[in-house]
C-alpha cells in the first residue's frame, strides 16, 4: 500500500492510496463491499486500485481500478458525488497508468456517465444501442493507428477481412482465409492481441504468419487495442449478464465499421458459421446487425458466414484442438491443424511432459 | 533541452491542467489539446504551450494536455514542470525560472 497524499475535501480529510500486488488481497473484500453497496461488481482482472479513504472512520469513499490499460470499477460514494474527489482519483489513476508504461488508456461505461469521464480527459469512440460507451484517453493514438493502416490500403473492388484469435491456428482458419482470398482482391487478417488465451500472442501470431505466407493477396496485421477482446470487456456495471457478451460484440463490431474498415476500404468481413457454440453464434448475429443492417455514419460492411470445414464428423475448431491437447491425445490433432501448428503443439506437449516428470 | 523520458505534471481538477510530454526524436512538436474552453481559448492555450517549449529549447516532443480552465501562468508552469521531469532535471534553480 502506498499513501499518495491526504486531501481536505468539503466533508473531511481523505487519504488517496494506491493498492497493488499482495496488499490487494487484504483490501479486496473491503473494496468489493464498497462496490456492491453502490450496485457494482468486482472485476477479478484488476491489478491496481486507487482508493480514497475517509480519515475519520477509514471507510472507502471512492475507488478506481486498472486492468492493464483498461480503467474499471470506478465508483464514488453518494455523499461525495459532485465534489472534486472523482477528479482527484482520476488524476492519480492516469498518472499511475502512465508511470506503469502504458501510453494510452481505455474504459467502458454507461452512456449517461460519458460526461463524467470526459472530465477525466477521455473521448468517446463508439456507443452501442445498449448504451455502452467505449472511450479512449489519448485519441491521437487511434489516429496514428488508422494512419498506419491507410499506408497498407490496396485498390480493388472487393476488400475482405477476418478477425481471428487463432488459439491455435487450425486448418479451419486456413480454409476460411483461402475462401476469402479466392473471392476478394485482397484480404486483411487481424489478430486478437490480448494474452489471455491458452497460447501466447507471440506464438499465435507466428503460426498464423507461417500458415498464410503463401497467399499473396493476404495482409496480416498485428493485434491492436482497437481489435477489442472479449476477455478484457468488463462486466461489473451490466446488470443483465446475458447482455455482457452482446455488448462486447457490439463494441467490437462498431470499432471495426467506424474506424478500421473505412481506413482500409474493407467491404466484406468473413466469419465461420457456428453450429455448436452459443456464444459464437450470438456473436455472429450481433456482428451482422452492427456491421451490415443498422444505419450509421460509416458505410456498411457485408458479413459473409462461411460453412466451417469438417473433419471426422464434426467441425474443426481451436477449442477442439485444445480439448485434445488436454487429454494428451496427440494423433487426432494432426488431421485438424497445418504442419507448422502440429510441430509446435508436439514440442509444447513434450516440454510440458518433461516438466511434469521433473517435478 | 534534451528529453529522455515521459514527464507528467498537473491534475485534472478545476482550474488546473494535466500535461504529459513524450520525447519524439526528429518528429517536431506535436500538440493535442482537450479543453472545456477550447472554443474560446484553444488558440491561447496552444500559443502559451508553444512559447514555453521554445523558451525551454524543446524541439521534438509530443505534448498531450487535458485542460480544466487553467490560467496562462498555470499552463506555462505545468508545461515547464513536465519538461523538466522528462529531461530528468531534479535540481531546479527557482531564481532563474523563465
Amino acid at each position: 500500500m502506498m499513501l499518495r497524499f491526504v486531501r481536505k475535501t468539503h466533508f473531511a480529510a481523505v487519504s488517496i492510496i494506491v493498492i497493488s500486488g499482495e496488499d490487494l488481497i487484504d483490501y479486496r473484500t473491503r473494496i468489493e463491499k464498497f462496490l456492491q453497496n453502490n450496485g457494482l461488481d468486482m472485476d477479478a482482472r484488476i491489478a491496481k486500485f486507487v482508493v480514497a479513504m475517509n480519515d475519520c472512520d477509514a471507510n472507502i469513499v471512492a475507488c478506481a481500478g486498472l486492468d492493464g490499460n483498461i480503467v474499471k470499477c470506478v465508483c464514488v460514494d453518494q455523499t461525495y458525488r459532485g465534489s472534486e474527489l472523482s477528479l482527484v482519483i482520476g488524476t492519480e489513476l492516469v498518472k499511475q497508468a502512465f508511470q506503469d508504461g502504458h501510453d494510452d488508456l481505455f474504459l467502458y461505461t454507461k452512456e449517461k456517465n460519458k460526461q463524467r469521464f470526459n472530465g477525466w480527459g477521455f473521448s468517446p469512440l463508439v456507443v452501442t444501442k445498449g448504451g455502452v460507451t467505449f472511450m479512449e484517453y489519448n485519441k491521437r493514438k487511434l489516429e496514428n493507428y488508422l494512419q498506419s493502416l491507410r499506408s497498407k490500403r490496396t485498390s480493388g473492388k472487393c476488400i475482405g477481412s477476418i478477425v481471428m484469435n487463432a488459439n491455435p491456428f487450425t486448418k479451419g482458419h486456413r480454409y476460411l482465409v483461402e475462401r476469402a482470398a479466392a473471392e476478394c482482391d485482397c484480404v486483411h487478417v487481424f489478430m486478437v492481441k490480448e494474452d489471455v488465451s491458452f497460447f501466447r500472442y507471440k506464438d499465435r501470431f507466428k503460426l498464423v504468419k507461417d500458415g498464410l505466407q503463401d497467399l499473396n493477396n493476404v495482409i496480416l496485421h498485428p493485434g491492436s487495442d482497437y481489435i477489442v477482446s472479449h476477455a478484457t470487456f468488463p462486466q461489473y456495471f451490466i446488470k443483465d449478464k446475458h447482455q455482457v457478451n452482446r455488448q462486447a460484440s457490439a463494441v467490437d463490431a462498431l470499432m471495426f465499421r467506424q474506424y478500421i474498415a473505412p481506413a482500409l476500404g474493407i467491404s466484406v468481413r468473413y466469419v465461420g458459421s457456428e453450429p455448436i457454440d452459443e456464444t459464437t453464434s450470438m456473436y455472429n448475429c450481433v456482428l451482422k446487425e452492427y456491421l451490415e443492417l443498422s444505419t450509421g455514419s460509416a458505410p456498411p460492411v457485408e458479413l459473409r458466414e462461411m460453412k466451417r470445414l469438417e473433419c471426422c464428423g464434426s467441425v474443426i475448431s481451436a477449442s477442439r484442438v485444445r480439448a485434445l491437447m488436454k487429454s494428451e491425445s496427440i494423433r487426432p490433432i494432426e488431421a485438424l491443424v497445418p504442419k507448422n501448428t502440429f510441430v509446435f503443439i508436439e514440442k509444447y506437449l513434450m516440454t510440458s511432459q518433461k516438466q511434469k516428470e521433473f517435478l | 533541452m534534451n528529453l529522455i523520458q515521459k514527464g507528467i505534471a498537473g491534475t485534472l481538477e478545476s482550474s488546473d491542467i494535466l500535461v504529459i510530454v513524450n520525447p519524439q526524436a526528429g518528429g517536431g512538436v506535436q500538440l493535442s489539446i482537450q479543453s472545456k474552453v477550447e472554443k474560446q481559448f484553444g488558440a491561447t492555450i496552444r500559443r502559451v504551450i508553444v512559447e514555453k517549449l521554445e523558451a525551454l529549447g524543446v524541439t521534438d516532443v509530443v505534448v498531450d494536455v487535458k485542460d480544466q480552465g487553467a490560467l496562462d501562468c498555470v499552463i506555462a508552469a505545468r508545461v515547464q514542470a513536465a519538461v523538466y521531469r522528462a529531461a530528468g532535471v531534479d535540481k531546479v534553480n527557482y531564481e532563474v525560472l523563465s
